[in-house]
C-alpha cells in the first residue's frame, strides 16, 4: 500500500549516493520493480486507488516540473533526483489517502518522516551543536504526529504551524530571486509532506 | 453516481461477516467496508462474484437510483 520499508530504504540510498556517484541512481529501479511487482498482490480497489493516484501524480509532476525547467536558470542532477523521489512519494501519499486509516496513515508518514530529518540533519551536520539545534524540527514532527494521533485540532495546529513558517520563508525567499533546485526541495520534501499532514490531521477517524 | 447499496443489509441477514465475503470473493474485508460504504464502486465481475456468494441478483443488492441516469 504505502511505501514499504525496502522501497524506501532504496529510494533515500539512491538519493543520497548519487551525490558521490551517479551510478547509484540505479538503486532506484529496485524501488520501482518492488512497486511494480505489489501492484499484482493488491486487490481490485487499491489497485484503482493506486491507478488515479499515478494519475493525479503524474499530472502535479508535469506541471510543476515544467515550471521548473521554465523558470529555473538551469535544470541539474538534484532536480532529476526530486522528479523520481517526488514522483514515489506523491504517488504513495495520495493512494495511502484513500486506503488508510487516519491514525495509522498519520503514524507512517509523520513517523518516517521525523526519523528521515533526523537522519539527514546528523548525516549533514554529523553530532555538532548545529545538528542538535536541527534536530529539533525532526523532533517537533515527532512530537506533532504523537499529538495529531489523539487530538485532530491539536494535529492540524502542529503541523500547520510549523508548514506555514517554512512557507513563509520559502515565499521571502522566493521574492528575492529564482527559483532555485534548493527552495525546490524545500517545497517538495518539506512544506509539502508538513501540509500534507495537516490535512490528514483534520480527517476523522472511520473504521475501516 | 449514488448507486444504492444493499450489501450490508443483506449480509447480515445472511449472518456474513465482512472478513468471510472479502475471503469468498478475494478482496480485502477493507474493500467489502468501502463497498457498503458506498466509498467504492465494485468492478462487475466484483459484483457478480458477491452476489453469487449470497445467493442474489446483482440487482438485489446494487440498486440503481433515479439520479444515476443524470
Amino acid at each position: 500500500m504505502i511505501l514499504s520499508i525496502l522501497e524506501l530504504s532504496f529510494v533515500v540510498v539512491a538519493a543520497l549516493l548519487t551525490a558521490l556517484n551517479r551510478m547509484f541512481a540505479l538503486l532506484y529501479m529496485a524501488a520501482i520493480v518492488i512497486d511494480v511487482i505489489k501492484d499484482f498482490h493488491h486487490d481490485e480497489m487499491v489497485r484503482f486507488y493506486r491507478n488515479r493516484a499515478n494519475t493525479y501524480t503524474l499530472a502535479i509532476l508535469g506541471i510543476f516540473f515544467s515550471f521548473l525547467i521554465a523558470f529555473s536558470k538551469k535544470v541539474d542532477l538534484e532536480a532529476m533526483n526530486a522528479f523520481i523521489v517526488f514522483g514515489f512519494i506523491l504517488k504513495n501519499l495520495l493512494s495511502a489517502d484513500r486506503i488508510l486509516e487516519r491514525n495509522k496513515l498519520i503514524k507512517w508518514v509523520g513517523g518516517i518522516f521525523g526519523i528521515l530529518v533526523l537522519l539527514f540533519t546528523f548525516l549533514s551536520h554529523g553530532f555538532t551543536a548545529e545538528g542538535f539545534i536541527e534536530s529539533a524540527i525532526g523532533i517537533y514532527v515527532l512530537f506533532a504526529t504523537f499529538v495529531a494521533i489523539r487530538w485532530r485540532i491539536a494535529g492540524f495546529t502542529m503541523f500547520s504551524a510549523i508548514a506555514g513558517f517554512f512557507l513563509y520563508f520559502f515565499i521571502k525567499s522566493l521574492a528575492k530571486g529564482v527559483f532555485t533546485t534548493g527552495k525546490m526541495g524545500t517545497l517538495l520534501f518539506v512544506i509539502f509532506p508538513l501540509v500534507y499532514l495537516s490535512v490528514q490531521s483534520l480527517r476523522r477517524e472511520e473504521k475501516l | 453516481m449514488k448507486m444504492m447499496i444493499k450489501l450490508r443489509e443483506i449480509r447480515a441477514q445472511l449472518g456474513i461477516t465482512q472478513e468471510e465475503l472479502a475471503k469468498k470473493v478475494g478482496v480485502s474485508r477493507q474493500t467489502i467496508n468501502y463497498i457498503e460504504r458506498g466509498k467504492y464502486k465494485p468492478t462487475v465481475i466484483l459484483a457478480l462474484k458477491i452476489a453469487k456468494v449470497l445467493n442474489k441478483n446483482v440487482e438485489e443488492i446494487f440498486v440503481l437510483e433515479e439520479s444515476d441516469w443524470e
